[in-house]
């Protein structure tokens, strides 16, 4: 290179450089997880999910979580000519060392980050009774900024097989795992519904419905012979994220509200000592604070001996205009501002708790003490 | 868009004379330069400087020459010096390739140190695996710390300790981070412990030493300090047991007046953070602490890596996240130890991997500086196991009385 001057070039103004989103919406991809008892239908879902012609580019890892592989198996499929291509996804094995982010998390980015466009990410779950620990590690924090995002939880249920499945063991103090993998789902797709009354008639099917929201009721039922689902109803449901889906979930708690008070006349306490869900109320105005030390007391140290799977709920929240969120999945918690009440909405707390051993009672009385501020009598 | 970065374009300070610069040097936007080395706030300052600057046009230059092994490194690479590659299970002999996104690149690094078989070994000390910390139940539940235990950690904290500061003495322009490596190595065995980082998941090295744009885990290697580098020292001793892990970044001879900053903010993050340590606390608040005094700065938060528990397991619950509105779960009980490390950068706080495969650096190439402590949550507040001793080299300028 030339021997540089003795005086230097002029020096030009530096323009402020804006650090760009590294992700925009389109490139942020769901992944939603998929599971249910052997034989229920998940294979076939995720075949017709692939195969469908429907121009999206959906991977699909067939996720052995839980044991120690390194590597997982992933479909593609390759959108209009629907080929499917097989790929290896590698799971850096280990090094949770001081990394927020799971090595599964890494792999789905890897592989976001390598595909010219990957429009949805299925992980189909073998041999797994619970998701939450799934969620937990796909949950992640917005400021992550992460290409990938949980997207929702469905539960394919075999309807033929259902009843049978929930009466399980009731005698041993472990949930079956049909419980659980209701519990936590944002979708139940009750599969199999021609074997239970090829015709279509109601009373049986609608008696499982009515089991499955007892013990779910956030849940959206979808039912199916086949598994052939409309992919608009499952694909990009958005159940974690706060921001998007925040008049979603008010009418969603709304709805659940009403579900339940419909149906009081099932008496889920018996059925049950199993998981079920209910909403609480509170019309005043709650203290942010205090309602963070209530719900971390049932969360994290299981108050009232009662174990909490799922949480959704919109808040009131004082000195504030600004609706509330709140989404929990075991112990992770999340309560986000999301945008002014309207003029015409009931400024009301609704909470919806699924679980074990739920008490309607001491959840609706120490929510209101949460309503007390300091210097109230 | 979701979530709304907490990077703020920071003010550039003039190379010259420290204040807010708005100009600069073209050829170094030529070669794709590091603005910061490249700011100038007047052409006077520019022109004042300009005979030592423009070493930084030839180095660069120099080391970009063609795609392989720049050639101080071939002598290396002939007495067996290797570049390190996925994760640590392999070696080449030439410098991958990569999208550098700063001035620095890796060197070959030296053959593996050996440990005396009387020594204390963690179980990946022979082939690299952990086995008994990924099962263990201590992912998932805070461990509340025996008396015991804690008494063990207080002493393999200070051995730790003694290790990094012996590692900061012997710090100057033209060692090599392999040295360095050195260093820590032979005093961490010299005091009966094992150095945990070697062979962690196939680490090669018995420490990380991060330089400039590193935010954490660098490989110790043939590359030599520069005047004017920051590097971080990672040590962690595995002694009767029990894991103590503590770092510091440190100066490297006459620095510039953004690294200054950047070190000492960094170091005010972990301060901070610490100060609000006592039972009851959420683990999430740690992140509000730092994120808030990095801001004031107008220093950005790493958000990839964070602090963890640590005992009779390198790394386990909790998980500590270092930035703002995290949902990390639980709150501080006395007996939990665990460590706070902030990764603080002059930049954006996206990070990326070089192909080694843990090397992990700023996205934009710019500086980052990290300070950590192993703590442990007392009944009234916390006691920092890895502090500063009366003892310790002198080397932060605002710690002087």
């Amino acid at each position: 290179m030339e021997e540089e001057g003795e005086d230097p070039p002029l020096a030009v103004q530096i323009q402020e450089r804006d650090p760009k989103p590294h992700r925009d919406n389109d490139l942020c991809v769901g992944v939603t997880v998929i599971t249910g008892y052997l034989g229920a239908g998940k294979s076939t879902l995720v075949n017709h999910i692939l195969k469908a012609q429907h121009g999206k580019r959906i991977a699909v890892i067939l996720n052995e979580f839980g044991e120690e592989i390194g590597v997982e198996r992933a479909m593609i499929n390759e959108g209009e000519s629907g080929a499917l291509v097989e790929e290896w996804v590698e799971l850096a094995n280990g090094c949770i060392c001081c990394t927020v982010k799971h090595s599964l998390v890494q792999a789905l980015e890897q592989l976001v980050q390598r595909k010219e466009r990957l429009d949805h990410i299925l992980l189909e779950t073998t041999g797994l009774a619970n998701p939450a620990p799934l969620a937990s590690v796909l949950w992640l924090d917005d400021q992550l900024e992460s290409a990938v995002k949980l997207d929702s939880i469905i539960t394919v249920v075999d309807a033929k097989n259902l009843r049978f499945q929930l009466k399980g063991n009731h005698d041993s103090s472990s949930l079956t795992e049909a419980f659980l993998q209701i519990a936590f789902a944002d979708v139940v797709i009750l599969n199999k519904v021609d074997l239970v009354s090829p015709e279509g008639s109601g009373g049986a099917l609608e008696e499982l419905e009515k089991e499955i929201r007892s013990i779910n009721s956030l849940a959206t039922i979808i039912r199916s012979v086949r598994c052939q689902v409309d992919l608009s109803e499952i694909l990009d449901r958005q159940a974690y994220d706060a921001t998007v889906s925040d008049r979603n979930l008010l009418s969603h708690v709304t709805n659940v509200k009403a579900l339940l008070e419909e149906s009081q006349s099932l008496s889920t306490r018996d059925r049950h000592d199993g998981v079920r869900t209910l909403c609480i109320c509170e019309p005043r105005k709650v203290v942010l604070e205090k309602v963070r030390l209530w719900l971390e007391e049932i969360l994290w140290d299981k108050r009232y001996g009662m174990d909490v799977y799922r949480c959704k709920g919109v808040l009131s929240v004082q000195n504030s205009d600004q609706l509330h969120t709140l989404q929990a999945v075991r112990e992770i918690y999340e309560i986000v501002p999301t945008r002014k009440w309207k003029m015409e909405e009931a400024q009301i707390n609704k909470i919806v708790f699924i679980g074990h051993n739920l008490n309607e009672e001491n959840l609706t009385g120490s929510l209101k003490c949460c309503t007390l501020t300091s210097s109230s009598s | 868009m979701a979530g709304g970065s907490d990077a703020v374009e920071t003010t550039l300070s003039c190379v010259q004379c420290g204040k807010p610069a708005h100009l600069q040097c073209p050829k170094c936007m030529e070669l794709k330069l590091s603005r910061e080395g490249a700011a100038f706030c007047t052409q006077d300052c520019f022109k004042a400087s300009w005979t030592s600057h423009k070493s930084v046009h030839l180095k660069a230059k120099l080391s970009s020459l063609g795609t392989g092994t720049p050639g101080e490194n071939i002598n290396l690479i002939n007495e067996g010096w290797l570049y390190c590659l996925k994760k640590g299970q392999a070696r080449a002999p030439k410098l991958p390739h990569f999208d550098w996104t700063g001035t620095l690149r890796p060197y070959p690094i030296s053959s593996k140190r050996t440990v005396p078989a009387f020594i204390d070994q963690p179980d990946w000390a022979v082939d690299g695996i952990p086995k008994i910390e990924p099962k263990s139940d201590w992912q998932h539940v805070v461990e509340i710390k025996t008396p015991d235990q804690i008494e063990k950690m207080r002493e393999t904290c200070r051995i730790a300790r003694d290790v990094l500061d012996a590692a900061a003495r012997a710090i100057r322009p033209g060692v090599t981070t392999d040295e360095i490596d050195r260093v820590v190595h032979e005093a961490t065995i010299a005091a009966g412990g094992y150095p945990s980082p070697l062979n962690y998941h196939f680490f090669p090295k018995s420490c990380c030493t991060s330089v400039n744009e590193v935010i954490c885990h660098g490989i110790p290697d043939a590359r030599k300090l520069e005047d004017g580098d920051i590097v971080n020292v990672d040590v962690t001793v595995y002694f009767k047991g029990v894991h103590g892990d503590l770092n510091e970044t440190f100066f490297v001879g006459n620095v510039d007046e953004s690294s200054k900053q950047l070190v000492q903010c960094t170091y005010e993050c972990l301060e901070k953070a610490i100060s609000i340590v006592k039972p009851g606390v959420r683990f999430r608040e740690l992140g509000e602490v730092i994120n808030r005094q990095a801001l004031m700065s107008g220093f950005s938060v790493v958000r990839s890596y964070c602090g963890h528990g640590i005992g009779e397991l390198f790394h386990c619950a909790p998980n500590i996240p270092h930035y703002a509105r995290n949902k990390a779960v639980g709150v501080m009980k006395a007996g939990q130890t665990f460590t706070i490390e902030p990764m603080i950068n002059t930049g954006v706080w996206r990070d990326r991997m070089w192909p080694d495969g843990w090397t992990a650096v700023t996205a934009d190439g710019k500086r980052s500086a990290q300070f950590e402590h192993t703590l442990l949550v007392t009944e009234t507040g916390v006691e920092v196991l890895t502090a500063r001793l009366p003892s310790s080299p002198d080397v932060f300028p605002w710690l002087k009385a």
